[in-house]
């Protein structure tokens, strides 16, 4: 080898050995990175485990020590949102939770995203409740976008607030009927405000009423509150009114009087039981407008209760045991002497009684 | 009594036979660690070439805005700190760049077929420089070792046949004459054999503390476990480089606003 060539071959050998030390350089630094990483992660599970025993503070301080070592784990900052927003383990601070639920959504979080929308939702501080709603409405649509229902029912209920651009009544009602079939309440209550109202949709009632009890069922205040009205003044068509009474496993199958009355009266009066028991599980919730509504219902209910028991009364020689026949009995005398004194005229008839004129 | 010509060996023929064998052990077992080094090299460079490919130019990237962003502050506020922040960032830029896209990102998967390490063995068995019996032979073998080698790690059996014919041509090594001397030749190429053995149990130890090695390892453990460690790697940074870049396009268009 000529002495020229084996300084070419120096000088290569010498250029390559540097890209060499290049690449090992980028490798170290991914396995520093890396480790940086799996620490991270141990820091959010030893963080979960502290707090699923209460521990929040240093729970808190585990989430952080993550985040320093992975400013990048959208996990952690969507549970440093919620911290912040909540208060829990640190002092609550609005701004910090959106600042850490925005890093999360914008990676691409849909949970984050709708948090964040929901952090922006109602509030009036920073640039004021309009601008909020719009940010809010902005992240509903970019988790909605991705598939959440919640978000999608929480936008249609900030376009019926008219806090943003008012979208077409179909493909509004269209969204928020995907909602409420997939179970979100908030939606359902709306599909059954709709319904109700002829807002979008032609007014059905029945349909209103279906919808309003699937809300209720869930526990929805509002919707109880709704189709407790609708119960009242007889607005539940009869025919639902007894197929949700004798519908399986429902606590809310009550003693279906509507079947007692013909239609003229039901319209009339309504079912006063159903109300009553839809008026009770809101003010179970703390609702003094249910509240009240029951307490004026009360007289009303124990006429109807009483119509009812008249009308079955000719049934209690049916009764197998001597005991449950004298039970039945009393009720049918306590139901004669209420519907009585209300002015009703009451008749023997066959085992039982029945009422001369049905008001 | 029956009388027959023995021919005795003498004690130096019975050595000389002995060490022969020993050294033919030796080279098989020689043979074999170096192609357990050879795999391990190629290994490792493949994997490092994927690993450049998938993370590398990601980290190539980061460092780019990174780069770039330091360059905008300093052309913002030109103080010989940001000045020379920008100069460091851009040449970190330049050397991540050329790591990411150079020659060893170049590496494709090594999957070496038996056939190819038949070839090897035989061709380390015969190349061998460490059973060199002088200088110009030394170096002579030296670089068909190092062919052996390259044509090994491009999975280049064809290659690999014609260094062997090569070998078949090339006339065979003088043998020194008298038992004497091939007892010597052999005891000395004993030894080097053993000292090449020590030398790349050292060279596979030290390669198995590289940071590729402990990085290749260690992903491969994560496989077992269905996780694609490269991938969580390149999602983190992936992450990074889309902070980087919105800072600077931010930065950017605060100063398009304000001009």
């Amino acid at each position: 080898m000529s002495e020229r060539n084996s300084n070419v071959s120096i000088v290569l050998s010498q250029s390559a050995s540097l890209t060499k030390a290049r690449a090992q350089s980028l490798v170290a630094r991914g396995r520093a990175d890396l480790r940086a990483i799996e620490d991270a992660g141990e820091w959010l599970k030893r963080g979960l485990e502290l707090r699923k025993h209460g521990n929040h503070e240093e729970a808190f301080a585990c989430f952080e020590r993550g985040i320093q070592l992975n400013p990048n784990h959208s996990e952690i900052q969507f549970i440093l949102g919620y911290l912040f927003a909540n208060g829990e383990g640190t002092t609550r601070d609005l701004t910090r939770g959106r600042m850490w639920y925005r890093k999360a959504a914008e990676q691409g979080m849909m949970d984050a995203q709708y948090n964040l929308g929901l952090l922006y939702y109602g509030w009036d501080d920073g640039p004021g409740l309009l601008e909020n709603y719009k940010q809010a409405a902005d992240w509903f649509r970019r988790a909605a976008a991705q598939g959440s229902e919640k978000a999608k029912s929480r936008l249609i209920l900030l376009y019926s607030l008219g806090y943003e651009v008012p979208q077409d009544d179909e493909w509004e009602v269209d969204w928020g009927r995907r909602a409420a079939e997939q179970g979100d309440i908030a939606a359902q209550r709306t599909l059954g405000d709709r319904y109700r109202d002829g807002r979008g949709l032609p007014q059905d009632n029945a349909e209103a009423a279906t919808w309003y009890r699937k809300a209720a069922q869930n526990g929805d205040l509002a919707a109880q509150i709704s189709l407790a009205e609708m119960y009242s003044h007889g607005s539940v068509p009869r025919e639902l009114c007894v197929h949700f009474s004798f519908e399986e496993n429902c606590d809310d199958a009550v003693s279906p009087l509507a079947l007692a009355l013909d239609e003229e009266t039901y319209l009339k009066h309504g079912c006063k039981e159903a109300a009553a028991y839809w008026y009770g599980r809101a003010a179970q919730q703390g609702s003094e407008i249910a509240a009240s509504a029951l307490a004026e219902l009360q007289p009303l209910l124990i006429l109807e209760r009483a119509k009812w028991t008249i009308f079955w009364s000719g049934t209690h020689i049916n009764f197998e045991h001597a005991e449950d026949r004298k039970k039945h009995y009393a009720e049918i005398q306590d139901a004669v002497r209420v519907l009585t004194d209300a002015g009703y005229k009451v008749k023997s008839a066959g085992f039982g009684y029945e009422l001369e004129s049905v008001q | 009594m029956k009388s027959e010509v023995v021919r005795h060996s003498s004690p130096e023929e019975e050595e000389l036979a002995a060490k022969r064998e020993e050294l033919g052990r030796l080279e098989a077992q020689l043979a074999e660690q170096e192609l357990l080094l050879a795999s391990l090299k190629a290994e490792l460079a493949a994997f490092e070439g994927l690993y450049l490919r998938r993370v590398g130019v990601l980290y190539a990237e980061l460092d780019e805005w990174n780069a770039r962003l330091a360059e905008l502050r300093a052309e913002r506020a030109a103080t010989p700190e940001t000045k020379t922040q920008a100069a460091e960032a851009r040449a970190q830029a330049e050397e991540s760049h050329s790591a990411a896209y150079g020659e060893a990102a170049q590496a494709q998967p090594f999957i070496p077929s038996p056939e190819l390490k038949k070839l090897y063995r035989e061709a380390a068995k015969r190349v061998h420089p460490d059973t060199a019996t002088d200088e110009a032979d030394r170096a002579r073998r030296e670089r068909l070792m190092k062919e052996v080698n390259a044509a090994y790690a491009a999975g280049n059996e064809d290659a690999m046949r014609r260094i062997l014919s090569e070998l078949d041509s090339s006339p065979e090594s003088v043998q020194g004459s008298g038992i004497g001397a091939d007892l010597i030749r052999v005891l000395r190429q004993l030894k080097q054999v053993r000292d090449r053995l020590a030398v790349i149990a050292l060279e596979l130890a030290d390669l198995g503390e590289t940071e590729i090695a402990k990085l290749k390892a260690k992903t491969d453990l994560a496989v077992a476990e269905g996780r694609d460690l490269l991938a969580e790697m390149a999602a983190s940074i992936q992450g990074r480089v889309n902070v980087a870049r919105q800072e600077f396009e931010f930065k950017h268009f605060e100063d398009i606003r304000n001009e």
